[in-house]
């Protein structure tokens, strides 16, 4: 039994040694299995725990509920003007997390990419130690670092923070026009992790930093998964009717006339057309 | 020994969970364009990339050459923020690709001009029964290791089910309308270089006479610098039926051509009156 267990110690040390120069490898071990396909639970309303639109109760400026409610009226009378998606134009931080289609996580030593299927928004989150660099260009989804943190010390890590800045106007909170101030300086701080009770169940607490909010918006989105994935890709270019010419909304009927979107609206100026047709 | 053998191979079968990035070529960073925007980066634009057409896709080319010439889009999709399908997003637009390889996908991310994914399945899977057509197709992969080091240096890869319309490149080189091109790549570094990608494009489908190779190349930035293009943020065409226009900065519509007719207005109050 003795020589047995020299044997093993021997065995282990070797093995240990092996495994010296797998340094390399990214251990997967280390970081939790959000794998396959996560598909939003809940509404698309920006708050899924209260009702859509007037409902949601942000907590804006005076001046900014003003925005909102011109962007409902406008809604109501047809117009998208103020709904950048409508346009074909990203989502954005921190919109796209309400993920209108599948999203999909691919999780690395020094960065997690977040994909989201609709027009394909796409994050980078960077978990490689690096600071706010000087500059850097604004995007719709903005500039993101995390930070992975392991909880319940089990040497596994199971939750990512994330703070996220440099995000690029126009954006709404959601299809009802909830504004952002219009100077950009939005922060979106997250906690992504698996839900304790489920793990096929992922939970992102959103919190918003705005100037056009009296205080931090928090949300609870939650997304379930599917582990045997089929993505399908919805390009919002392929069928997009809405036309958009100055500050008008119009739509293209399938047939292709130009068609108005609310009663009495006034047709394009036709000034640089040589000919006007009867 | 033998035990220690056998010991050993245990660890390493936990060990499997982990991703041994030190079987896999080292492909991160990000890849920008070396060659021309061209499908064939050795041959000059349009008619000159001489693609071996059918008589009768031939004659789509030319004609989206010439409404092309006559300030239209011919037949280029992308014109109208429709993404570049593969094989045509292997050109590699604006500030480059990304590629990030995992032992089961590897996913090539793509900045300009859509954002577009792709995903190369390299699990083991075979062709699935029915799959959603899309314009990056559907990939499957495999790994080699040519050389022999242990150490995975090629990534052959087959791509079907691509959705349509998409043309080779902004000239508006034709695919056949029955969707059924594939395309098979070779994915690896230059021997040479190992800052330099190179793909070898092959393609095949009903409207070429042979099969079409191309080699693209691509070089590495390690120091990476991503930038969001939108192709709908700074559009201005806009499509009203089968005529293509345009939005003027000012928010005007214009025509895209000499004498172009307007849109028909009938469906507005004020015009039927």
């Amino acid at each position: 039994m003795l020589s047995r267990y020299s044997i093993g110690s021997g065995a282990l040390a070797a093995a240990l040694s092996m495994a010296v120069p797998g340094a390399l490898a990214f251990d997967e071990t280390k970081y939790p299995d959000w794998k396959g396909q996560w598909i939003r639970i809940g509404p698309g309303a920006y708050d899924p725990a209260r009702p859509g639109g007037k409902g949601q109760q942000p907590p804006l400026t005076a001046e900014y509920q003003a925005i909102w409610e011109a962007n409902r009226a406008e809604e109501a009378a047809g117009g998208q003007h103020y709904n950048p998606p409508a346009r074909c134009l990203p989502a954005g931080m921190p919109r796209m997390m309400v993920a209108y289609e599948p999203m999909e996580i691919i999780v690395t030593p020094d960065i997690t990419y977040v994909h989201v299927g609709l027009s394909n928004e796409f994050r980078r989150i960077y978990t490689d130690g690096r600071d706010w660099p000087e500059r850097y260009e604004p995007a719709f989804a903005g500039y993101s670092i995390g930070r992975w943190v392991d909880e319940d010390g089990d040497g596994r890590y199971d939750v990512l923070l994330v703070e996220t800045r440099g995000m690029k106007g126009p954006r709404v909170f959601e299809a009802s026009g909830i504004p952002f101030h219009e100077n950009n300086q939005t922060v979106v701080k997250e906690r992504i992790s698996l839900d304790k009770a489920n793990s096929n169940v992922l939970i992102d607490e959103i919190t918003t930093i705005d100037n056009a909010l009296t205080r931090p918006w928090t949300v609870t989105r939650k997304y379930r998964r599917e582990r045997n994935t089929n993505w399908v890709e919805f390009v919002c270019a392929e069928d997009n009717t809405y036309v958009f010419v100055g500050k008008e909304t119009y739509f293209v009927s399938a047939d292709g006339y130009l068609m108005p979107t609310k009663k009495d609206q006034p047709p394009p100026d036709l000034r640089y057309f040589n000919q006007s047709r009867k | 020994m033998a035990c220690a053998i056998a010991l050993t191979a245990t660890l390493s079968a936990a060990g499997a969970l982990a991703h041994d990035a030190s079987r896999y070529p080292d492909w991160k960073g990000q890849w920008v364009r070396k060659s021309a925007g061209t499908f064939d980066p050795g041959k000059p634009y349009g008619l000159g990339q001489r693609a071996p057409l059918t008589p009768e896709y031939q004659v789509v080319l030319e004609a989206s050459v010439a409404d092309q010439a006559a300030g239209g889009q011919g037949n280029n999709p992308m014109a109208g923020c429709i993404p570049p399908a593969m094989p045509r997003m292997m050109i590699v637009y604006g500030l480059g690709m990304e590629l990030v390889i995992t032992p089961e996908t590897t996913y090539v991310l793509m900045g300009e001009p859509m954002n577009q994914l792709r995903r190369i399945y390299t699990d083991g899977r075979d062709w699935p029964e029915s799959f959603e057509p899309t314009y990056s197709g559907y990939s499957i992969g495999r790994w080699e290791d040519q050389d022999g080091d242990g150490r995975h240096d090629v990534l052959v890869v087959e791509t079907r089910g691509i959705k349509g319309p998409h043309s080779y490149d902004s000239s508006g080189m034709p695919f056949h309308r029955d969707g059924k091109a594939v395309v098979k790549e070779r994915i690896y570094l230059d021997r040479a270089n190992p800052d330099i990608l190179v793909d070898e494009i092959t393609v095949f489908d009903n409207a070429l006479t042979q099969p079409w190779t191309v080699t693209r190349r691509y070089a590495r930035e390690r120091d990476t610098m991503w930038l969001e293009t939108i192709c709908g943020e700074d559009e201005h065409q806009v499509k009203i039926g089968n005529e293509d226009y345009f939005v003027s900065g000012d928010g005007f519509l214009m025509p895209t051509r000499k004498d172009q007719p307007p849109p028909d207005l009938r469906h507005f109050e004020q015009v039927a009156k």
